[in-house]
């Protein structure tokens, strides 16, 4: 029963990730319907990124991740306006574009290999002091993972429902086209979607690696699976779904970690076939942004 | 190359086998087979009178057959269990076999107390091909298994398994991983055993710059040297004609830095399978590899009575002139072929010591111990 309350409390370490990460992941196929499988690379840029603003720089951990999340801002942006967009507004099938973005994440990654050599790196986090809450043990960085995941899905939650931009966002993903006659300047939400996105997959990039200790430049491209399982679990193109997907499949994982180690990665994969094969649209079908065609 | 050229060397300035003069010629074959079987075509076609290759290791079981077929000896360090029990009588495999290191890891946990340990090895397949002979040799020699886990490499945690490990009371790890896992999977033992750490023990060569500094770097370097230790083919002895002769070898043989080389097994072991090579050559008055490859055994293994123990080249040319039978240890010791032409080899046990790299063994595993401890 302790090894239980312990893997759900290491389970939710890695929901808060996972989390961060696949609700950036969500809300950009939401917005745009574009399934950037770049993702990845551009998690792996901002876990670099972190990681050199700490271990060169010497800034606080936490600065290097607000490092992260503004490199995974300003990356996805660029992505966005200077590669997809000019395919999109070409009409290029949504397979050609999802081909585009896996050239994307092996130019980055190549990129990052070329700058950063292919030797993993380390965050010298020294011993770092735990919090235990019964058989859940988390270390202080941990706690603020897990706080991290939380103010970024309330803050993105208030921007969805409370704000004109979030109301601009739901309508170019219902409707692009009405959006567009209602007078919002789509192009100009969709970079800002691809921006927040962006920082929430550098956030990821960035508490990933620090999780890890230790990483190397397909970081991002290993986890990115748990991301997509993530999203599609709980319906791709839908912020909401993302997070329920996050808390199944992490705290799931670790779980299944207690009966055999190589279950960890067998369960997102099982998850995403069962979901897929019983509720095709994921665990929280119907929600606010949701669409299936490509838009500019 | 320094291998071959130190050879070369010390075979030429001796007069050459049988008077004629011998030399070196480099293809390089990759690490894949689409790379590797033309290069071993390129080589076998274009080189007059070619008698030995050594490797290509990493992709032996593409080469090997296509070598075979030209009537050429193979002296080849691949790790491949396949050739565990080789029926190729061209092949001869001059360093031991990947799973052997599983039965030194076992010997050196035992003598050093770890009668309980844990085994954590990753899932990929090099880290995996230890635990069958480890698993058998460490029961063999009265090891209780605490647990064995096989880690699904680069996770981004493994709290829970390390939490699985620890209720089992492991007196120890034995453990085989890459970098990042063994970083992340250790951080969080120490971290979920209250700072406490446990002796960990590896196969040395996976304790490469990149692991050392991982772990160096999570869990600092004054646990790595108190509680980390890993078994490794053991290498030259710094001592002693053989070891005097290689390395003056590897200095005339204008090899750059070549003391380098002086302490690298997979450097002296090619280096003395070679001098092994030519000396059977002279032995059978022949240097066709299907005539001479048979005296390969005749002059390696355990010294004896009746054989003359040679440690150079031309000490063994001028007791096979005199019709004595030789042995010839070289400067990585014997060489003791199996009937599947493996050479067992010794290992040894070494501790963590970032000022002193090459410091020496803590314990020696002779190749019998390991021998005798291997799966039927």
């Amino acid at each position: 029963m302790n090894q239980l309350m312990a893997a759900l409390g290491f389970g939710l370490v890695s929901s808060a990730i996972v989390a961060i990460g696949g609700v950036g992941f969500t809300l950009q196929f939401g917005v745009s319907g574009i399934f950037n499988v770049a993702y990845g690379a551009v998690m792996t840029t901002a876990a670099f990124v972190a990681y050199f603003a700490n271990s060169i720089l010497g800034l606080n951990i936490w600065v290097g991740v607000i490092f992260a999340a503004a490199t995974g801002a300003v990356l996805s942006v660029v992505i966005e306006r200077g590669v997809y967009a000019p395919f999109i507004r070409r009409g290029s099938s949504i397979f050609s574009v999802i081909m585009v973005s896996f050239g994307i994440a092996i130019a980055v990654q190549s990129t990052i290999q070329a700058i950063a050599g292919l030797s993993p790196l380390t965050f010298n986090l020294g011993q770092q002091s735990s919090v235990r809450l019964g058989a859940m043990s988390w270390t202080n960085n941990e706690i603020i993972i897990m706080a991290l995941a939380i103010v970024s899905m309330v803050v993105l939650h208030a921007i969805l429902r409370s704000t004109k931009l979030g109301k601009a966002m739901r309508a170019v993903a219902d409707e692009p086209e009405l959006g567009r006659a209602c007078g919002i300047d789509t192009g100009r939400v969709t970079t800002i979607a691809w921006a927040l996105s962006g920082a929430l997959c550098g956030i990821a990039g960035g508490v990933l690696a620090l999780e890890t200790v230790t990483f190397a430049n397909d970081i991002g491209a290993n986890y990115l699976f748990v991301i997509i399982a993530a999203a599609v679990v709980g319906g791709v193109g839908q912020p909401y779904g993302a997070m329920l997907g996050a808390l199944v499949i992490g705290v799931s994982s670790q779980i299944a970690g207690i009966v055999a180690p190589v279950f960890v990665e067998v369960v997102p994969l099982a998850l995403l076939v069962l979901v897929l094969l019983v509720r095709p649209d994921g665990l929280r079908s119907g929600g606010a942004l949701r669409k299936e065609t490509a838009t500019a | 190359m320094a291998a071959c050229q130190s050879a070369q060397t010390a075979i030429n300035s001796a007069g050459g086998v049988r008077g004629q003069k011998v030399a070196c010629t480099r293809e390089d074959a990759g690490s894949d087979p689409a790379d590797a079987v033309p290069a071993a075509d390129k080589m076998l076609s274009s080189v007059k009178n070619l008698v030995a290759m050594i490797g290509p290791n990493a992709v032996a079981p593409a080469t090997e057959p296509i070598i075979k077929k030209a009537g050429v000896v193979m002296l080849s360090e691949s790790g491949d269990p396949r050739y565990d029990q080789s029926t190729d009588p061209f092949f001869f495999r001059i360093t031991p076999a990947d799973d052997v290191a599983g039965a030194a890891m076992a010997v050196w946990a035992i003598h050093s107390g770890l009668k309980h340990a844990a085994f954590v090895f990753d899932n990929d397949l090099g880290a995996q091909t230890s635990v069958p002979t480890l698993t058998y040799a460490y029961k063999k020699l009265g090891g209780t298994i605490a647990t064995s886990a096989t880690l699904v490499a680069d996770q981004p945690s493994y709290k829970s398994e390390v939490e699985s490990l620890l209720a089992t009371h492991p007196d120890g790890i034995i453990t085989e991983t890459d970098p990042q896992t063994a970083s992340t999977f250790m951080s969080e033992l120490l971290q979920l055993n209250n700072g406490h750490f446990l002796p960990v023990q590896t196969d040395a060569t996976n304790m490469t710059t990149q692991y050392e500094h991982a772990l160096a770097t999570t869990i600092g370097n004054s646990n790595m040297q108190k509680y980390f230790s890993g078994t490794d083919i053991a290498g030259p002895t710094p001592a002693g004609p053989a070891y005097l002769a290689f390395t003056a070898a590897l200095q005339g043989s204008g090899t750059n830095n070549p003391s380098q080389f002086y302490g690298q097994v997979y450097v002296s072991s090619p280096y003395d399978s070679l001098i092994a090579s030519a000396l059977a050559m002279t032995a059978a008055k022949s240097s066709k590899p299907a005539v001479w490859k048979d005296y390969m055994t005749q002059v390696t293994g355990t010294p004896h009575a009746g054989s003359v123990t040679v440690n150079t080249y031309d000490a063994g040319v001028a007791a096979l002139k005199k019709g004595q039978h030789i042995t010839y240890v070289g400067a990585n010791g014997a060489l003791e072929f199996n009937k599947y032409q493996n050479n067992s080899g010794s290992f040894a046990a070494f501790g963590y010591n970032q000022a002193n790299p090459e410091a020496a063994a803590l314990y020696v595993i002779p190749s019998g111990t390991i021998a005798g401890l291997m799966m039927p």
